[in-house]
């Protein structure tokens, strides 16, 4: 009797095993599934988390050049920090260009997580990205060349080519961001920019509307877009 | 007994797990709001609102410890962060001032008697501006500098050099693209040229204009150049600069454009103290001093 009683309570005692490594191995894996969300969007963001990109619009993919910068070589340890330092910066160019370019709401929230406060206003007072009303939105190349030296700075070379509807005209931009980043106890942070951004193209249309207009307010629109022709930002 | 084991082991578990994460959570929200110096360089060291002084010491060692001599380049380069203008106040190598501590004495004996913390505060004295950090550098420094940066300093030579037996140069006049070897030479060249020691260092800081020209192009094409400047810095001249703070300053001097930067020499008169030949800065200095001290640029 009781080498039988003492069979099924170790039996039970499988089964409560198994069901809390169950429990735990769950837990744990929600909790990386949280912390992975939390340290930055991994993926990219599809035009239907934006409200300016048509979801069946299919967007261009990132193409991400990363090298290392001047110094010593490295260690088997510092090379690991090195891959995960990437993977943090690529992040931080998929954020804060997609926001920019795609879902123009989450630009500040973006520029938040990603810039210095003195860097973000300035970068927003730059005035890159859609213009107003962008709609139908395509992003016809995104890539960005991204060199981390010493494993703490890091420069990011951005390029966007995107195309769209604003109101009732259409227009291509041709944006350049280069990002200065330093890493800080609370992450990577970009500490200064330079910002080109190309002037919007006009349509048909409204270039032949102009023309008829006469040719005062032709050399007054030329002399105006030859302002706006380079934006530029200032770098903090 | 068994059974209420695991289950604590499992609550035990859960909270080891949930814990973290409602922290990662509330200091997500700080995080993004975490102060940290963005964009300003030195924040604890800039009490003259927003201009950054650093003085260039270039030391006449041929090789070895540039800080057993003397400084034959003495300047100080100043930047408003504000309006992203500069200057450079350059100091004739000959310059009777009073070193303190050690008496007068030429301004660069000041480098061989204390190094350059007495250099700085000889200049600080001097000028009444004060100095943010310095940096330091000898012939072969310089000469390795300018070639890890690319070695090609395009420049307009005034008038020809040709110095074979002392500093080498042999550079006709005209708009130059020199050579690491040819930069050290330009900046060495005194002995032909009409103003001596005064035109030197004059040139000096056109040189080091010229070389802020070359990195505003450099990292224009190809941004990651920075790296390759700050490391040929960090190798080759000895300056007190952390790297995030070098990094910063970097950034900063990038900004500026090379016309947006004054170069002047103070003034000077030739004289003599005892048997040595020396230059007396003129009274007049003090206003271009002031002038600097609260623009930051010249």
């Amino acid at each position: 009797m009781t080498t039988s009683a003492s069979q099924e309570s170790k039996s039970s005692r499988w089964w409560l095993l198994v069901v809390a490594a169950f429990v735990v191995g769950g837990l744990v894996a929600a909790a990386v599934a949280m912390t992975s969300d939390e340290e930055g969007p991994a993926s990219p963001r599809t035009p239907s988390s934006g409200s300016v990109g048509d979801p069946d619009i299919r967007q261009a993919k990132w193409k991400f050049t990363v090298q290392r910068g001047p110094g010593k070589k490295f260690s088997k340890k510092q090379k690991a920090y090195f891959v995960k330092q990437r993977r943090r910066l690529r992040e931080m160019a998929r954020e804060v260009f997609d926001a920019l370019f795609l879902s123009p709401e989450k630009q500040r929230a973006a520029l938040r997580a990603n810039f210095t406060a003195k860097a973000r206003k300035s970068y927003l007072r730059a005035g890159a990205g859609l213009p107003e009303r962008a709609d139908d939105v395509r992003v016809r190349r995104r890539s960005a060349r991204i060199v981390i030296e010493n494993n703490a700075r890091a420069t990011m070379d951005v390029r966007v080519v995107a195309r769209g509807k604003a109101g009732p005209r259409t227009f291509a931009t041709e944006h350049r961001s280069v990002l200065y980043s330093a890493r800080s106890k609370n992450g990577w942070k970009v500490l200064g920019f330079t910002v080109d951004q190309k002037p919007f193209k006009r349509n048909k249309a409204a270039k032949s509307d102009e023309k008829n207009t006469g040719k005062d307010n032709s050399k007054k629109s030329k002399k105006k877009r030859s302002d706006n022709k380079n934006r530029k930002g200032d770098r903090s | 007994m068994i059974r209420r084991a695991i289950v604590l082991i499992t609550l035990i578990a859960s909270v080891c797990v949930l814990v973290p994460i409602a922290g990662q959570r509330s200091a997500g929200g700080s995080a993004s709001t975490a102060p940290i110096r963005g964009g300003r360089v030195h924040a604890e060291h800039q009490p003259q609102d927003g201009k950054i002084f650093v003085l260039i010491l270039g030391s006449d060692a041929r090789s070895g410890n540039p800080t057993n001599s003397r400084a034959d380049g003495v300047h100080i380069a100043g930047i408003n962060t504000k309006t992203m203008k500069g200057g450079i106040l350059n100091f004739p190598r000959d310059s009777w001032v009073n070193i303190p501590g050690s008496g007068s004495g030429r301004i660069n004996e000041a480098l061989y008697r204390g190094g350059p913390e007495l250099a700085v505060r000889t200049v600080e004295s001097l000028t009444g501006i004060q100095i943010d950090y310095w940096v330091l550098t000898a012939f072969e420094g310089f000469q390795n500098a300018v070639s890890d940066v690319g070695g090609r300093v395009p420049l307009p030579v005034k008038q020809g050099m040709y110095d074979r037996g002392g500093s080498g140069a042999n550079i006709p006049p005209g708009t130059k693209t020199l050579t690491a070897v040819n930069s050290l030479a330009f900046v060495r060249t005194r002995k032909s040229l009409p103003g001596g020691d005064v035109t030197r260092t004059t040139n000096h800081g056109r040189f080091l204009i010229a070389l802020l020209k070359k990195l505003r192009g450099d990292i224009e094409t190809r941004p990651e150049k920075m790296f390759d400047w700050m490391q040929a810095a960090r190798k080759w001249t000895r300056l007190d600069i952390p790297p995030h703070e070098l990094f910063q300053l970097g950034l900063l001097t990038s900004q500026v454009k090379s016309s947006d930067v004054g170069n002047v020499t103070v003034p000077v008169s030739l004289g003599s103290v005892g048997a040595a030949s020396v230059v007396f800065i003129q009274p007049g200095a003090q206003s271009i001093y002031d002038r600097f001290k609260a623009n930051g640029s010249l």
